[in-house]
């Protein structure tokens, strides 16, 4: 088996900086012949050292063109999208590019405003639909309420730093096409401002990175079942990808070239927002408090707090009839901020109006909003509710409706469940080792 | 910018534009100029290919006919007076120069 070895490589920057053929030939001679690339690696496989010339291209590869280059003893080696490479065993074969002006013409085309715009037209849908989809969350502005509610700002975080990224992709391109406009004018080129939006068009998606490494490794400890879900995920993403980026631009332009190309896109955006609605069932190996056969069983994790939960709904499953959530935390710190923002956010629960009197106000006043019931803070929240002390929990408030206890890590919700000595049952059941 | 790629044309432009007064397909315009200017100015694929259909798209040449997968190009009027234009403006270079040479 031949060896192989990848290198990292920008390949607009090596382009702009007219590094590439260099970079390729060096490694020829060193016995390292490029067999693939991407945007950011280059594939190399080990055989003799030769004296290869290496030319990129940008035209589209017709048939007509593909022969004219044979004759000339170019051979192919790779393309990605529009960006092609060649070789010739022949060290004095004819250039491919011979007018600068028409090369930095086509490498102006080269580095088009389409796909940074289409990507951030894709990044505004994706928001649309999660906000139309009512996946945004609303709750205090507490750092327990960051914690337990990680993962959306992930998600958040991972919409802007998508759209960042697409910004700056935007602002090298147009920076490379300023410093290419210069050269077709006879000036000096200017490439300061395509390397700084570039190095921060790789931090941003260093960015993008962490929020994939972060879904990964919460997802494997959901569940190992979703990683082969994020598997099959990946390995559809990554055939489009080579659809759209090497067959396409292999096959004749045209029509066909062009309804792929759309049918291509439709599909990726639509899979895409399949797999980002997929919830994934998960089988509980926990008991719950409460015995119904008809209670509904979740688990989660944003890598600070892993929650089970289970919750009892009345026919329509509109209303929650009994809810135990046990959630366990990084460390204590998480676990109390956790516990102070549940209890503030029950307190507000347990002022909220009644349908009837929400309509007496909105008869009153015309309207009537969510943000009428304010939140307390949590010294103002505690006075609202009453202790409870028990050796087995460091901390329990509780009031009608609800009982919030905490334990080192761990903190408990149990929501609506009145009984004679609920307290002490709940809390041995789950406190008693 | 796509109005001014051609404001002036560079000598490989030029030649590519001369040699389609009569239909011809890409290799056949390469070995052409190649052959009227005895080797001094070489066109390379990439090159051609990259301008022929920004040329088309100007209306400078247009698809005669395809024959056996290669495209048959030819000057339009257009291409003719663009043309045209670039011998003024070499005209316009050259009675200058004959102006620096009289003064000497």
């Amino acid at each position: 088996m031949s060896k192989t070895k990848y290198k990292f490589l920008q390949i607009k920057k090596a382009i702009l900086y007219n590094e590439l053929e260099t970079l390729l030939e060096k490694e020829a001679r060193n016995g390292w012949i490029l067999i693939q690339f991407t945007n950011y690696f280059l594939k190399f496989k080990k055989d003799k050292p030769m004296n290869i010339k290496y030319q990129i291209d940008f035209s589209s590869p017709t048939l007509e063109y593909k022969e004219l280059l044979k004759y000339e003893g170019y051979e192919f080696v790779d393309n990605n999208e529009e960006l092609s490479i060649y070789k010739n065993h022949n060290h004095y074969a004819q250039e491919l590019q011979t007018d600068e002006t028409t090369r930095l013409l086509a490498l102006i085309k080269y580095f088009s405003l389409k796909h940074p715009l289409l990507y951030i037209i894709v990044d505004f849908l994706f928001f649309l639909f999660i906000y139309f989809f009512k996946l945004l969350i609303s709750g205090p502005k507490t750092l327990g309420h960051i914690y337990e509610t990680l993962g959306f700002y992930m998600i958040y975080f991972f919409f802007i730093t998508f759209f960042v990224c697409s910004i700056l992709n935007v602002c090298q391109n147009v920076a490379a096409k300023y410093s290419l406009n210069r050269e077709i004018h006879h000036k000096e080129p200017c490439l300061l401002p395509f390397t700084i939006f570039n190095k921060l068009y790789d931090v941003s998606l260093v960015l993008i990175l962490i929020f994939f490494i972060y879904f990964f490794i919460t997802r494997l400890l959901v569940s190992p079942f979703s990683i082969g879900i994020i598997v099959l995920l990946i390995i559809v993403i990554y055939l489009i990808q080579y659809i759209y980026k090497k067959i396409l631009y292999q096959i004749e332009p045209g029509w066909i070239q062009k309804l792929l190309k759309t049918f291509v896109i439709i599909t990726c955006i639509f899979i895409s927002i399949y797999f980002s609605n997929t919830e994934i069932p998960v089988i509980m190996d926990t008991t719950p408090y409460m015995s119904d056969s008809n209670v509904t069983p979740e688990k989660s994790n944003n890598l600070l707090i892993a929650s089970n939960t289970w919750s009892l709904s009345n026919d329509n499953q509109t209303d929650t009839l009994k809810y135990e959530s046990i959630n366990s935390c990084l460390n204590k710190d998480i676990a109390l901020e956790v516990f102070q923002n549940k209890i503030i956010d029950y307190e507000r629960e347990a002022r909220m109006f009644t349908d009837e009197e929400i309509e007496k106000i909105t008869e009153e006043n015309e309207s009537w909003s969510l943000n009428d019931v304010p939140y307390f803070s949590y010294e103002q929240a505690i006075q609202h509710m009453s202790v409870y002390q028990n050796s087995l929990i460091d901390q329990c408030y509780y009031n009608d409706d609800v009982v919030i206890a905490l334990k080192d890590n761990i903190v408990l919700i149990c929501y609506n469940q009145p009984e004679d000595n609920y307290m002490d049952n709940i809390i041995n059941h789950y406190f008693t080792k | 910018m796509a109005r001014r790629e051609f404001e002036t044309l560079t000598p490989q432009m030029f030649y590519i534009l001369l040699v389609l007064h009569k239909p011809m397909h890409g290799y056949d315009i390469m070995q052409e100029v190649s052959r009227i200017t005895n080797n001094e100015i070489q066109i390379g694929a990439g090159t051609l290919y990259t301008l022929l259909p920004r040329f088309e798209k100007e209306y400078y040449i247009e698809l005669v006919k395809e024959e056996n997968k290669r495209k048959i190009y030819q000057l339009t009027p257009l291409g003719k007076k663009k043309l045209l234009k670039e011998k003024d403006r070499m005209l316009k270079q050259i009675q200058l120069l004959d102006e620096i040479d009289k003064d000497k």
